[in-house]
């Protein structure tokens, strides 16, 4: 190795290490002060490094030059840090939980981002997934893993009957038809008796792979980690690969032709594009992805109710995708960490939470409508 | 003989028409405003259509490419009556258009945007996209290759350009890159709306040297071009229509239309009587 | 054979009071392009403004009921006129040239504002409330049927109401101006009439026939919770869109559709009460996926 990149590549690490360390104390600190005081670190930490346009220049460098490196870095830090939290068990569950809603995002993101579709039914195809795998896991038995892509197919198959019909109404109509049945599926829920009424769903079995049980703690190098751990690797995995399957998504004739209709949809005919099928596709492909988290939720969770699945989920996903970022996937994780984090760890402001969501949106429809990680050029080489 | 063979008929036993319509008519409430028109276009024909504002050339493109379904009368592409069909239906088959209101897609780059006028020569499918990649980013990179080429047949800087969004370009390299998005599919029915709208003289002339060239690349490609600046049509086309009001008044060389009162009149407005008391 | 008709005078003042809302939401749409998806949520103002200024009363002393009804129409009227125009001004207005997208979600969360601030800021906020009687509680028998005055009286107010608004925007010069600037804003302010002011006084009016349908539904449900609004505001909005969104006798036949199809359902239909929004809504579903300009449609097609 060169000197030159030695000397680029030390205080790189060290910054990223730096970051991780803010993030990690940031999950520990329970008093409110401390958590403030991290929080201001950190914003004026960023508000420093963009002042001084030499150090901004030099990470923007090393990023790219070195980004197979940060992101390995990137990796271990997230597989090690369960490890970390070992002692924190809470830690790690609202972890798993804003992976959960960065599943939920990535999905959304597909139609709000990229096709211009205002979907507010997320809380209804999350909905569907968990319960439907769920009753069938109580009443047939099923293991967890078949039942993983069944929640995502039978959400997408709601998806593809709900996108159908509507893809002749306008956005506004649209948008009234999916908050329109994020009512009617939590009325139903809420109702019928064979989904549990208010009470819900319980004792839905945790997932199982051969004899090693998910609510089991694991056990490594003579260090014991709680068994949330469990469901927060599994998460990260399934996180890691919607990531994948965006990024597919954005670099194919699919990714374009839903840009194409996100901005001129008559245009995006003219080229072939059969608009139709590319909004339904994106419909189905979210309510998917939807379906499996809900899966995920009813099974680590073990208990679901109507509560879970209300407009108000709808609403803190369309949020997260608006403040994330429009059609950006890094964009929209690191939006789902912010908005899910945050608020759990000034638990002072739980019940204003909905509020601040309210105002955030505004300001950033306002402000930046693009979200804080706007869209990037797709490049080709 | 016209009439009595029918339009099409007689067509078909004349030349190797790619395009024709017959007594195609649209009314948009109480107004016609596309009136019986008969429209017939040879492979490699590059066709003018002229007219003052408001006579039926865009409604008449967007009636052969499918945003609009005529009241009456028949489209034939390629011998297949078209009527019924969906815009991306048609585009498939090979016609490719520009929008008088260059309607490309903003917020994307300007190579985005031709490499989207390859849709209907693409193959992969969602499962390609998902499960077998390589495929999609082969066919993606291969795309964005011949998009370079096509916006480097117009300038290098347009090539240099092609990773800006298209919002931030100016006018005419706009129109360029729409024309490019056109070509993008090797179409065999070309419709230009208005190519040569907002530039300067000397841009105008680039622009018509440009179609030239593409003409003589592919000598196959049948274009019908509207135009408001005669110079032009008088310089590409092969034969030339003019409507007024959504009818067809006028059909032939340039040299011929130029000279025809109807077509005057139609541009000037009727001689009042006054003028001669 | 009595309790049908009295079903379908309930029906009918439903019905009405959904039109209140509608009527805002065709108004809205068909002067600016928007569709204001808190609407609902500024009724429920209007009916917690009602509770509010009923409770103030309280402390009066005794205040002969018809005068404290009056009182309280009257300020809703005011209050809920200004802060309809308010929000118009603050949240509606910056987003005037932005996509669709946009004002949509900027409404939705401006609705949540607005719930939210109320379960919050209200005392027990996220109980249900009970909304006072200020309508006479009088019922009168005709053979066997049972006709509540109460009922009788809010679809005479909402009617009244609607009618005003219909002459209000036919018959005189504002409601030309708001007319003209339905069809196309650009020439009327080309013609004098200043858009921005009209825009506001258009919000005026829907807000304040919103706030007192608030009154008027707290009136006969007795009891308001803070999130009314929100499926108010879905029922109005697919009122309007079922009749034909931007036409103003469609929303009126969309509220009467939908009115009809909820009491109906939850009256002749077993078991079905907990149910009626949801045949409500299926109701609404069906009319947008087969005839989604709505009953009475919108007039001009839009020119590519």
């Amino acid at each position: 190795m060169k000197r030159k990149e030695i000397f680029e590549i030390i205080p790189f690490i060290f910054i990223e290490t730096l970051f991780f360390t803010i993030a990690y104390l940031f999950l520990i600190f329970e008093k409110t002060y401390s958590i403030l005081g991290i929080l201001s670190g950190i914003i004026l930490f960023s508000i420093f490094i963009n002042k001084i346009p030499k150090l901004n220049f030099f990470l923007a460098k090393c990023f790219s030059e070195y980004k197979k490196l940060a992101i390995i870095y990137g990796i271990i830090f997230i597989i090690a840090l369960p490890i970390l939290l070992r002692n924190y068990p809470y830690q790690i569950f609202i972890l798993f939980n804003a992976g959960l809603f960065a599943l939920l995002a990535l999905g959304l993101n597909w139609q709000i981002g990229s096709t211009n579709i205002v979907n507010f039914a997320t809380g209804a195809s999350f909905a569907t997934g968990a319960y439907t795998t769920a009753l069938l896991a109580i009443h047939l038995g099923w293991s967890f893993w078949i039942l993983l892509p069944i929640g995502g197919l039978a959400a997408a198959g709601i998806g593809f009957i709900l996108g159908l019909p509507c893809m002749k109404t306008k956005t506004y109509y649209l948008s009234l038809v999916t908050i329109a049945f994020t009512l009617i599926v939590y009325l139903l829920l809420n109702n019928l008796s064979w989904t549990g009424g208010p009470d819900g769903i319980a004792d839905i079995p945790f997932p199982k792979i051969g004899n090693y049980s998910f609510d089991s703690t694991i056990r490594l190098l003579g260090l014991e980690i709680p068994f949330q751990a469990n469901f927060y690797y599994l998460t990260v995995f399934l996180v890691a690969l919607t990531f994948i399957v965006d990024r597919r998504l954005r670099y194919s004739r699919i990714g374009l032709a839903w840009n194409a209709i996100r901005n001129d949809e008559v245009a995006a005919e003219c080229q072939g594009i059969d608009v139709t099928y590319s909004k339904v596709l994106s419909f189905s492909l979210n309510f998917f992805f939807d379906g499996i988290a809900g899966t995920l939720f009813a099974f680590c969770m073990s208990h679901i109710s109507p509560e879970s699945f209300t407009f108000n989920v709808s609403i803190t996903v369309v949020a997260i995708v608006i403040v994330g970022g429009m059609d950006n996937a890094v964009g929209v994780i690191l939006g789902a960490l912010l908005m899910t984090l945050i608020p759990e760890k000034f638990q002072v402001f739980q019940n204003y939470r909905m509020l601040i969501f309210g105002f955030i949106i505004l300001m950033m429809l306002l402000l930046r409508p693009k979200g804080l990680f706007p869209q990037t050029v797709r490049k080709y080489y | 003989m016209i009439k009595e063979l029918g339009y099409e008929r007689w067509c078909h036993l004349n030349n190797d028409h790619i395009l024709i319509t017959e007594d195609l008519t649209i009314n948009f409430g109480g107004l016609r405003a596309v009136d019986g028109v008969d429209f017939n276009i040879n492979k490699g024909e590059v066709v003018g259509l002229i007219g003052p504002n408001g006579s039926g050339k865009t409604t008449f493109f967007n009636l052969i490419t499918g945003i609009y379904k005529p009241d009456r009368g028949r489209i034939l592409f390629a011998g297949e009556n078209i009527i019924g069909e969906k815009p991306h239906q048609i585009t498939r088959r090979g016609i490719a258009r520009t929008f008088q209101n260059s309607r490309l897609f903003a917020d994307i780059s300007a190579l985005d945007n031709v490499i989207l006028g390859m849709y209907t020569k693409q193959k992969t499918s969602l499962l390609d996209t998902i499960f077998r990649y390589k495929k999609v980013k082969t066919e993606l990179q291969e795309g964005a290759k011949r998009a370079m080429e096509l916006l480097a047949f117009f300038s290098e800087e347009l090539k240099k350009n092609c990773l800006r969004p298209v919002a931030d370009l100016p006018h005419t390299d706009r129109k360029r890159v729409e024309i490019c998005r056109a070509l993008a599919s090797n179409p065999k029915l070309l419709l230009l709306d208005e190519p040569t709208g907002g530039m300067s003289p000397e841009e105008t002339e680039e622009l018509m040297q440009d179609i030239k060239k593409i003409k003589e690349q592919n000598e196959e490609v049948t274009i019908i071009v509207i135009e408001h600046d005669m110079s032009v049509i008088e310089r590409i086309a092969d034969r030339v229509y003019v409507f007024n009001y959504g009818k067809k008044i006028a059909e032939g060389p340039f040299s011929v239309i130029s000279k025809d009162i109807k077509v005057i009149e139609a541009y000037l407005g009727e001689e009042t009587e006054d003028v001669e008391t | 054979m009595t309790q049908f008709i009295e079903q379908i005078i309930f029906a009918l003042m439903l019905s009405s009071t959904y039109a209140l809302i509608s009527v805002g939401f065709t108004l809205f749409f068909g002067a600016i392009n928007i569709v204001h998806f808190s609407h609902g949520d500024v009724a429920m103002l209007g009916a917690f403004s009602g509770i509010i200024i009923y409770g103030l009363f309280r402390f009066m002393g005794s205040v002969p009921s018809w005068l404290i009804t009056m009182v309280i129409f009257l300020l809703t009227f005011i209050i809920i006129g200004f802060l309809g125009t308010f929000f118009e001004r603050t949240v509606i207005k910056p987003f005037r040239k932005s996509p669709l997208l946009m004002v949509l979600v900027a409404t939705i969360a401006l609705g949540i504002v607005i719930r939210e601030s109320v379960r919050l800021f209200y005392p027990q906020g996220s109980n249900p409330q009970v909304f006072p009687k200020i309508l006479p509680q009088v019922n009168y028998e005709i053979g066997r049927l049972l006709m509540r005055f109460d009922h009788l009286l809010i679809f005479l107010i909402s009617f009244f109401l609607i009618s005003f608004m219909f002459l209000f925007i036919n018959r005189t010069k504002t409601g030309l101006a708001i007319r003209a600037i339905s069809q196309d804003i650009e020439a009327a302010n080309l013609m004098g009439i200043n858009s921005d002011i009209i825009i506001a006084i258009t919000f005026l009016i829907g807000s304040i026939l919103a706030g007192l349908a608030g009154i008027l539904i707290g009136s006969y449900q007795t009891v308001v919770r803070f999130d009314i609004g929100l499926m108010g505001g879905i029922k109005g909005f697919s009122a309007a869109v079922v009749g034909g969104l931007g036409n103003f006798y469609g929303a009126i036949v969309g509220s009467l559709i939908l009115g009809f199809t909820e009491s109906l359902s939850s009256a002749y239909i077993p078991g079905g009460a907990p149910y009626k929004d949801v045949f409500a809504f299926i109701i609404v579903i069906f009319f947008l996926v087969f005839k989604p300009s709505g009953i009475l449609g919108r007039a001009a097609p839009i020119k590519i």
